[in-house]
């Protein structure tokens, strides 16, 4: 096709009124996001409960009671032992911090955060889509100044399906798509906090699950660290510590004279 | 190697003349941030011509860190009104920050005024429960008020919830030592002990708690203890050298000579002694008359000559 030959004439009426609305109306749409997004997110997720951050600290201690419980002497790592994990000790209670599952179920809270990022994410998305779809459908707004391969065309052309349309040619509703995920590198020169991020919003929606890698099943935690910690025998790594201290002196008093 | 660094460039401030360069102070004030120093007076000093000449020379997010840097000095060196107007911007700047309250308390507890220190920590607890800092100055602002009863109060409650704080452990012991709660602060040891078992200095002191607490059993884990301080300076240590000698007189019962342990636990007092006495002949030969029979003493098991 030869560039001249059928080169497509666009009315001035498409700039005024499709090609500068809709760049408008994405623009105007994305520092709406932006600001609703600061504003949900503006405490910080940092609502942890005392206890919760006690039972996470526990299990620290524990796992270091086991590892280096051998510094201490026999009576005082029985002691921890038992506060530990003995019939009554901490790990045979029932954990605070709940899984995510549950806390889920049972606060509401949860949800409704959830819901909050979906809706600064999702719903203005949606709603421009639809109202693209139905005010600015199926204009042919512009062409790019380079020629393209035909399979650019579900990209460029969408909403339009002409199978004589150069490639090159771009249409209302893929401008939209471009411009929306495109503006987000313009939009962090604007914005210093951390910019609302597209796909990792999509992330999380896709798999809500993952987005919260503090869920941890503590009762099932507080099961393996028991059982651990009931294996452990206590070995007093002091035991022989006389012997190689009295070695230590000995090589130092042989050799020179300090 | 960071240390080095940080005393050439103190070196070239210190022999500036006027006021030195700016990057050489920004240079100097991260420094000392990185590497945990504390010579308050100094950058109190470099801090305020900083943010007095230069402040167009750091970033955003540095010129404010070095701002709570700054004031956190200031307060330490008791310069109160240095320490106010610093505050006073940062408080300016973030209105509603639990950090820029934590100094603001911080001024309150340096000018003496700890009621009004307590509201701004109370406050900050109010609105966040698990506010460490603000958890740990109230243990401070008690110990300030010399109150150590209710400081060993506060600080359990937080080492309850925040039980893999070093610091606050040896806070703990410290506290526990000043009410003569011996058994406490060996628990205290026991697990810094835990946290770090390559630090010789935890194990003196350990072993110190114990040698108070006293007893036939407490005597010999002292001793284990002691020992295991020697094995880690390498025989370095003279309040473990003097440790096992005083453990030793006091350990009364007989050994028979059957195994590699008992052996050693012979051979220890001995040997102790011999390091010892190396070491007073090198280091200060002037003070053997005075160690000689010092020593001479604890051999012969008199516990009561140290």
């Amino acid at each position: 096709m030869a560039a001249g030959h059928s080169a497509l004439l666009l009315d001035g009426a498409v700039r005024d009124w499709v090609f500068i609305p809709l760049t408008l109306a994405i623009v105007l749409m994305k520092l709406l996001t932006q600001y609703m997004h600061q504003l949900f997110n503006a405490p910080p997720p940092n609502n942890k409960d005392l206890k919760e951050i006690r039972e996470m600290q526990a299990l620290t201690r524990a796992g270091r009671l086991r590892g280096f419980g051998r510094f201490i002497p026999e009576t005082s790592f029985k002691m921890r032992k038992e506060y530990f994990a003995g019939e009554k000790g901490l790990f045979s209670q029932k954990a605070v911090t709940r899984s995510p599952q549950e806390a889920m179920a049972t606060d509401p809270s949860v949800m409704v955060d959830m819901m909050k990022k979906n809706l600064t994410g999702m719903v203005p998305q949606l709603g421009m889509g639809m109202v693209v779809n139905f005010f600015f459908q199926g204009f042919v707004i512009g062409k790019v100044p380079f020629p393209l391969s035909p399979r650019f065309k579900p990209m460029l052309q969408r909403g339009i399906d002409l199978a004589s349309l150069d490639v090159s040619y771009f249409t209302s509703l893929s401008y939209y798509i471009l411009l929306l995920f495109g503006l987000r590198g313009a939009f962090s020169l604007v914005f210093r906090e951390e910019m609302v991020d597209e796909t990792a919003m999509m992330q999380r929606q896709m798999n809500p699950m993952a987005a919260n890698p503090m869920g941890v099943d503590m009762d099932a935690a507080f099961k393996a660290e028991k059982a651990a910690l009931g294996q452990v025998e206590h070995e007093w790594e002091l035991e022989s510590a006389e012997e190689r201290a009295v070695e230590v002196l000995r090589r130092q008093l042989k050799a020179k004279k300090l | 190697m960071s240390e080095l660094e940080l005393e050439e460039v103190e070196r070239s401030l210190r022999n500036a003349k006027g006021v030195p360069a700016a990057d050489k102070l920004i240079k100097y004030l991260r420094l000392v941030r990185e590497l945990h120093v504390r010579d308050s007076p100094t950058v109190a000093r470099y801090g305020n011509i900083l943010l007095r000449h230069y402040k167009s020379h750091l970033s955003e997010e540095e010129l404010w860190l070095v701002h709570e840097q700054v004031a956190v000095a200031a307060l330490d060196a008791h310069a109160l009104p240095f320490a106010a107007s610093v505050i006073k911007a940062i408080n300016r700047r973030f209105p509603d920050s639990v950090r820029a309250r934590r100094l603001q308390g911080m001024y309150f507890e340096a000018a003496g005024d700890f009621p009004r220190a307590e509201e701004m920590y109370r406050d900050v607890l109010a609105t966040h429960p698990n506010n460490e800092m603000a958890l740990k100055r109230m243990v401070s602002l008690e110990r300030s008020r010399g109150n150590p009863a209710a400081a060993i109060e506060a600080l359990r409650r937080y080492l309850d919830t925040f039980g893999n704080d070093k610091d606050g452990w040896e806070e703990l012991a410290e506290l526990y030592l000043e009410v003569l709660n011996y058994r406490q602060a060996a628990y205290c040891y026991e697990e810094l002990i835990m946290m770090n078992p390559g630090n010789s200095s935890f194990y003196t002191r350990y072993a110190d708690v114990l040698y108070t607490i006293g007893g036939a059993t407490n005597y010999k884990t002292a001793r284990s203890y002691y020992a295991k301080a020697i094995e880690l300076t390498a025989g370095g240590s003279l309040r473990a050298l003097f440790g096992v000698l005083a453990c030793a007189a006091h350990i009364t019962d007989k050994v028979a000579l059957q195994d590699a342990r008992s052996r050693a636990q012979i051979e220890l007092p001995e040997a102790s002694t011999q390091a010892l006495l190396r070491i007073y002949r090198t280091h200060a030969p002037d003070k053997l008359p005075f160690v000689e029979p010092l020593l001479a003493k604890l051999a012969a098991g008199q516990p009561g000559a140290q």
